[in-house]
């Protein structure tokens, strides 16, 4: 066996054992939830205050920025890692059967959501100038980023938002 | 807080009732131990025992194997008359 298929299977051995149970509170996930999606608001009103050319505009929006970035770091962090509230990232061999079943509820509820928010992205870059609002390559470019966290945090938020607090582990 | 369905639940999601949580204390385990002799997460006991999530028949027998017990003793379409019920008459039932 190559050293390539020794760390693959190494890798896959990781990814299939069981998936924690300590999710944290509700409340912290929630918390996650909102700090995640709050970056995006952030960056987009950074990159909108930014646009303006006078240099205490140019301050607010670096300070948006930073505190964007924070936020998605700590969301990422809290929501993306290897535990149940991840679950539509996780393969099925690491899930119990409840397990798969409530990612199974989470994409059912997110793939509406998603792709609303993707038609409607499309709906407004096809408009041309038929539309009185803003079009430009920012307002596209933050759409399309929009699109994307939606497609990669959605359904795992729904998870961390919907989940219960947990029960004690030890309780006899 | 809704419940979970699973593929066992029927098209209006019809809850099926168990004896877990006596079946449990009664063999001294903690959930986390059971949990690991069905190979499943502790959360997910604690679902089944509330009447939260409906197992797959695959985990159905999995736990009657494992209480050695019927799988009718363990799981019904109807509430459980109490046991004290059973096994001392109706009578001692409706005080429970």
């Amino acid at each position: 066996m190559s050293s390539t298929d020794e760390t693959r299977a190494r890798y896959d051995a990781m990814m299939m054992q069981p998936v924690s149970g300590q999710i944290g509170s509700r409340r912290r996930r929630r918390g996650s939830v909102v700090a995640l999606y709050g970056s995006y608001v952030l960056a987009c009103a950074s990159v909108a205050t930014a646009n303006f050319a006078t240099r205490p505009a140019q301050v607010i929006g670096l300070v948006l920025l930073i505190a964007g970035v924070a936020a998605a770091a700590y969301g990422v962090f809290t929501l993306l890692g290897r535990t149940f509230v991840n679950a539509p990232n996780i393969r099925d061999a690491a899930l119990d059967e409840r397990q798969r079943a409530r990612r199974n509820e989470a994409l059912v509820r997110a793939y509406p959501v998603i792709g609303m928010f993707t038609a409607l992205s499309l709906l407004y870059v096809m408009a041309g100038d038929a539309w009185p609002v803003v079009r430009n390559y920012t307002v596209i470019e933050a759409l399309f980023w929009g699109a994307f966290l939606l497609a990669i945090s959605l359904p795992s938020a729904i998870i961390a938002w919907t989940e219960p607090d947990p029960l004690v582990e030890a309780e006899p | 807080m809704s419940r979970t369905t699973s593929s066992s639940d029927g098209p209006e999601g019809a809850k099926i009732y168990n004896r877990l949580a006596v079946l449990r204390a009664e063999r001294g385990l903690s959930r986390q131990e059971l949990a690991d002799a069905l190979h499943v997460n502790y959360q997910t006991v604690g679902y089944l025992e509330r009447g939260e999530y409906n197992p797959s028949l695959e985990l159905a027998f999995r736990i009657a194997e494992y209480v050695e017990l019927p799988i009718d003793a363990i799981f019904s379409r109807t509430p459980f008359t109490p046991m004290s019920a059973e096994l001392y008459g109706s009578r001692a039932g409706e005080k429970v």
